[in-house]
């Protein structure tokens, strides 16, 4: 019953939210590998660009646009520079509870500045006609679901290659696997977290773009869910490699369209419980990850 | 001769442990000096002072007759000292060839062909140059490390127990590319456990035992087992 629900409406709506958590577990991913650092504030940094996008609202588009990935990408970078490095050779625990603290006073701070006007939410309405709906083989797709998959498909694409072709991108793989040898090789610690948070913000201010077209009510709540379940998803999928990462994030995302297409409408709100069931079913199977192999295996033996 | 690495009243200390005290020690310009020693006196500690890894309590690292002290190993491996770290370190999902590009990171200069280091001296690394690096067998991996070390063009090449864990006809091959190594012109220091054959290659070896230097002993020594004795349970 449940697979007979599952239509060509729903696949192109789940497949387009896979996309968006794709690009946000790969913003993860690449900065966990380098610094082995859980980023809760990833999405804080979304809805900074979400906001600069609303605060812009009057302004061109492009110019809108080229705001909020200045402001993501500079907050990206701060961040890094004063928290993440000071605290590179704590505990993991440290550092995430550290990640935690960033989260809440972004969002504090996000309040402050959004209650102004005497309300709270901010309109970022520039790109709403995006939400448009273009008729493909009796489907209904949103000009948004498109760029969405088209954005995802690039970004990875391009991200995929910089990492196997260039000597940043070999450095970065090599300080995922082993960070000191790495350093011991000549390998610049300072470059390659540089670039991997730099990356990691520009796959944010994306992600803004796109979440403030399907969500165009900006608060300071803006993508925290969304963080939550990508984290999750990360998780799921192995968060030691970038690839079985945002395999996990595109796998939650991807499932939570499909379930969400399949509950009937009035059961919707059963939602995160089927989805989180589903997660802690996969936990329990798969421990290391469901896309982990080799080492995965070795794991499941103990 | 003047020393192109040279340890001055080197201390290093875990917490109240004492793991290297008041050491001295001179590598010359073209020399290969070795450093024995049983588990635990301090020998890894000792490289991993040269290179930044662990601050030494007190004393000093001279390169070329600068202090590298406080300064990062990227920053130490950049100015010219590479180490081949135990259990050789290599990076097994890469491939042989990347593993050897990573060396050039330390290059201090460019040249035609800057894996060339590493080929002629191990032409099996050309072959496998495509192969996952985890794929290869442990001698393989030793030589991989060794030459993913050299491709850098160091001055001083340290070598953390290179024959651990490899057969005696690999231990052969390997302490046969430290002599090539060292007649191409780059200064070696290499820490063993291998204590006789280490005598007997290096221009001078140091015994430490109990985190402190004991002795000094010169190839001449190798053959003379009273002393090699003395060295290790005075």
């Amino acid at each position: 019953m449940i697979l007979a629900a599952v239509d060509a409406q729903t696949l192109v709506d789940a497949i387009g939210l896979g996309a968006v958590y794709a690009l946000m577990a790969v913003g993860i991913g690449l900065v966990f590998g380098v610094l082995r650092l859980v980023n809760f504030a990833y999405g804080q940094l979304v809805m900074a660009g979400a906001y600069t996008l609303a605060f812009t609202s009057g302004w061109p588009v492009a110019g809108g646009i080229a705001a909020c990935f200045v402001v993501v990408i500079a907050l990206s970078l701060a961040m890094e520079r004063a928290v993440f490095r000071p605290l590179r050779t704590q505990s993991p625990a440290v550092m995430l509870v550290t990640t935690f603290a960033v989260a809440f006073l972004l969002q504090n701070i996000a309040l402050i500045l959004d209650i102004r006007d005497g309300t709270i939410g901010e309109p970022a309405s520039s790109l709403v006609q995006l939400n448009q709906v273009v008729t493909i083989g009796g489907v209904d797709v949103r000009k948004v679901t498109i760029l969405a998959v088209a954005v995802a498909v690039v970004a990875l694409g391009l991200l995929a290659l910089l990492l196997a072709r260039t000597t940043i991108g070999l450095h970065m793989r090599a300080a995922s696997a082993d960070f000191r040898t790495a350093r011991l090789l000549g390998v610049r610690a300072n470059t390659v977290i540089g670039v991997a948070v730099l990356l990691s913000g520009v796959l944010a201010a994306t992600v803004a773009v796109i979440l403030t077209v399907q969500f165009p009510l900006v608060s300071p709540d803006f993508a925290l869910r969304e963080t939550i379940v990508v984290l999750v998803g990360v998780v799921v999928g192995g968060i030691d490699r970038l690839w079985t990462a945002t395999l996990g994030g595109f796998a939650i995302g991807f499932a939570t369209g499909v379930i969400n297409g399949a509950l009937p409408t009035d059961k919707t709100v059963f939602l995160p419980s089927a989805v989180f069931a589903l997660v802690i079913l996969v936990l329990v199977l798969r421990p290391a990850g469901l896309f982990a192999r080799g080492r995965a295996a070795v794991v499941d033996r103990v | 001769m003047t020393a192109v690495l040279e340890l001055r009243n080197l201390d290093v200390a875990y917490g109240s442990v004492s793991a290297v005290r008041r050491l001295n020690l001179e590598v010359g310009h073209g020399e290969l000096v070795g450093l024995i020693g049983p588990n635990g006196a301090g020998k890894s500690t000792t490289l991993h002072a040269i290179m930044g890894l662990v601050p030494p309590a007190a004393g000093d690292v001279l390169f070329a007759g600068q202090s590298v002290r406080g300064r990062t190993p990227e920053s130490i491996a950049r100015a010219g000292i590479a180490l081949v770290p135990e259990g050789r370190r290599i990076f097994g999902e890469l491939s042989v060839e990347e593993n050897l590009r990573l060396g050039l990171a330390a290059r201090r200069r460019n040249g035609a062909d800057p894996l060339a280091a590493a080929y002629d001296l191990f032409p099996m690394l050309a072959d496998f140059r495509d192969r996952q690096a985890g794929a290869l067998s442990g001698g393989q991996q030793q030589q991989l490390a060794i030459g993913r070390a050299l491709v850098a063009a160091p001055d001083v090449l340290l070598l953390d127990e290179p024959s651990l864990g490899l057969s005696p006809t690999l231990v052969d091959a390997v302490f046969g590319a430290l002599t090539e190594i060292r007649d191409r012109g780059v200064s070696i220091l290499l820490v063993e456990q291998r204590a006789q054959r280490t005598v007997a290659l290096a221009d001078r070896t140091y015994v430490l035992a109990n985190a402190e230097s004991r002795m000094t002993l010169t190839p001449a020594d190798a053959n003379d087992t009273d002393k090699m004795i003395q060295a290790y349970l005075a």
